[in-house]
């Protein structure tokens, strides 16, 4: 119980940091927080600045900034988009389902076929398959995930016609959405497999020559029920951090990939944020991400807890 | 009485190259094994036990003592095929009218737990962290499942009263409380226990004990023996025990087989080996004991690698004559005992 209460401390702790770092990051950019709103290309007159910097309660103290803040967090207001002409949550709210839906999916395909794979590379690494299959993933997770979608986009949409340059849908419907996510899905999938897959494949090379491997032989199983009753639940521990971690991972690594599929998602959303100084939705992108980091690590640690009976005490 | 298992001339050596391991094991699928002795001596070759012969009767127990690493464990890797794939094994190991030697990895992981168990030296490594003592327990009652046919629901609640009265025939009088421990939960003695149980619930026609007595207290011991002497009496299992703990092979064992660098120098029945031993080796390990004074043997075991010309006991041996470091002894047998000694009649 206490352990359970030192963790809800830590987390709620790395809540509030992330929270105060995302409140004091954009002030501490240099340049007046007001112009940077409005953007360098509309000229506004002193008048109507100081005007907008009262609204935004930038003349009051910082500590009074600090609660405002927090307050507006509480009602899920994120700010206004001077560009967008909208509210941020809004817009995020938009935009995250199509980011969740495509990193979601890429990473479940990935760690399965990246754990899969590399159980077996791990098992029987001597063969020519495998050997093939681990030079293979090395190349993969060497190679820039936008590279690759690069690569994909040349090969399978543009010579061959395949799949469709960009966007998520024509019609929304499922196969439309499908036929528009394969190309994307298949890069980030084929990503975060290759990283599961080196993980896994050196895991159960380490675990396979354990005592209760041999003894799980001696109990009189054969060959890869071995791997598949005994190893592989000891080998795959580290693939729930590795999970936890790729959550950001890929979320960085996506805004490429969305960028180069033209996908509305997080992605783009963050890059044309960037390209037109729009504060108000980076500043909100960033806190959205950070959340879902930290909740995927929130939830590794809960799976750890029920994977592993090292980690937890006897009732 | 019947013989079990009966080892003959048994060489069990590992090789140091790895290039030269392939070949091995191609040669060895085709039964080409000649020029052997000239291989070993190029390549770094670790002959870990050469030229053993022991059998074991049915419900006898053979002790096989000696010091770490003279290749008592090996013996009992072999005998349950579990080398890893660089070692090389030949000889024959006939159990039950079967050379296991030349059984399909199948037809052998068949034999593995039902017929044949063994119980490791570490028993808290050779238990799965992650699985429940329940579940580990009941593993080899499902892969060996003998009864087919039967609903899934009965095969289970069958399984844990199996299991139960296991964990109660080891000294758990709350069977079904310990069943949803992990091994990370329980000490060390507990977990020999479970191993115990594990190893033993099919009944085994023979069972491995590899150093059942390392890293125990003094009380857990002797609760250890009580534990085999109770599972001798319960079953028809004949016991392999392997052990650098005299007393406990005494206490325990019908014969006991005397190990040293790879090779045996002495059996004999346990009570004739304790009152006259008769090779040097045999007389040193039993006056290094504390009740007899502690007195050690001078030197070292010499390297497995490199083991000395003639009695590979000669370096360290007072009373060698000059044949000793020529000739390498033969095991005489005479009345039931065997000695590897020029010395002894």
């Amino acid at each position: 119980m206490r352990e359970g209460l030192k963790k809800v401390v830590r987390y709620a702790a790395s809540f509030f940091l992330i929270v105060t770092l995302n409140f004091a990051l954009p002030r501490l950019m240099p340049g007046d927080p007001v112009k940077n709103l409005i953007g360098e290309d509309v000229y506004v007159s002193e008048g109507v600045m100081e005007e907008l910097r009262a609204g935004m309660g930038l003349d009051r103290p910082l500590y009074e900034q600090f609660t405002a803040y927090i307050g507006d967090l509480l009602r899920l207001d994120l700010g206004y988009s001077y560009h967008l002409h909208s509210p941020v949550a809004d817009i995020l709210r938009d935009r995250i389902g199509w980011t969740l839906l495509f990193v979601g999916v890429s990473v479940l395909l990935g760690t399965a076929l990246g754990t899969l794979l590399g159980a077996y590379a791990g098992w029987k690494p001597e063969t020519k398959a495998n050997r093939l299959a681990c030079c293979g993933f090395i190349t993969l997770s060497c190679t820039p995930p936008y590279f690759l979608a690069l690569l994909c986009l040349e090969i399978f949409a543009f010579k061959l016609g395949l799949f469709p340059f960009k966007g998520f849908y024509d019609v929304p419907t499922p196969g439309s959405i499908a036929h528009h996510m394969f190309l994307p899905v298949t890069v980030m999938a084929l990503f975060s497999a290759s990283r599961n897959f080196l993980i896994m494949r050196g895991s159960v090379i380490q675990e396979k020559g354990q005592l209760y491997a041999l003894y799980a032989r001696a109990k009189g199983l054969y060959d890869t029920s071995i791997l598949f009753r005994h190893v592989i639940k000891n080998a795959s521990l580290p693939i729930i951090t590795l999970l936890a971690l790729d959550f950001g991972f890929l979320f960085s690594g996506a805004l490429f990939t969305e960028i180069v599929f033209s996908l509305n998602g997080m992605g783009t959303l963050i890059y044309d944020a960037i390209i037109g100084k729009d504060y108000p939705v980076l500043q909100g992108s960033f806190l959205v991400i950070a959340l879902a980091v930290l909740l995927a690590n929130m939830l590794a640690d809960l799976l750890y807890e029920v994977a592993d009976p090292r980690v937890r005490r006897p009732a | 009485m019947n013989i079990l298992l009966e080892i003959k001339d048994l060489n069990v050596s590992f090789q140091g190259n790895e290039t030269e391991n392939k070949n091995e094991n191609k040669s060895e699928n085709k039964k080409e094994i000649k020029n052997e002795t000239k291989k070993e001596n190029e390549t770094g070759t670790v002959t870990a036990v050469s030229c053993l012969s022991i059998s074991i009767r049915e419900k006898e127990t053979l002790a096989l003592v000696g010091e770490t690493g003279c290749g008592k464990s090996v013996v009992a890797h072999a005998i349950m095929r579990l080398l890893p794939p660089e070692s090389r094994v030949r000889g024959t190991i006939e159990f039950g009218g079967k050379n296991l030697l030349g059984l399909r990895e199948k037809e052998m992981a068949k034999l593995r737990g039902k017929e044949i168990s063994i119980i490791f030296q570490n028993p808290s490594l050779a238990l799965n962290p992650v699985y429940s003592i329940g579940n580990q327990l009941a593993e080899p009652l499902r892969i060996h499942g003998q009864e087919k046919g039967k609903g899934k629901e009965k095969k289970k609640t069958e399984a844990l009263s199996k299991v139960a009265g296991a964990l109660k025939r080891v000294g758990f009088s709350n069977p079904h409380e310990y069943m949803g421990y992990y091994p990370s939960w329980c000490s060390g003695g507990m977990n020999q226990r479970f191993l115990i149980a594990a190893s033993t619930i099919l009944d085994p026609v023979l069972l491995i004990a590899d150093e059942p007595s390392k890293g125990l207290d003094r009380d857990r011991v002797s609760e250890l023996e009580n534990e085999f002497k109770g599972l001798k009496e319960k079953s028809e299992t004949a016991l392999l025990l392997i052990s650098h703990d005299l007393g406990f092979v005494r206490r325990l064992a019908d014969r006991v087989a005397v190990m040293y660098a790879g090779e045996i120098v002495e059996i004999a029945d346990t009570s004739s080996l304790f009152e006259s031993p008769r090779h040097p080796y045999t007389r040193g390990l039993l006056n290094s004991l504390p009740e007899r004074g502690f007195v050690p043997i001078p030197g070292l075991s010499p390297p497995l690698s490199s083991p000395p010309a003639g009695c590979r006991f000669h370096p360290r041996c007072n009373v060698k004559e000059k044949r000793c470091m020529q000739e390498h002894p033969k095991l005489k047998e005479s009345n039931g005992r065997a000695v590897r000694c020029f010395l002894c009649p």
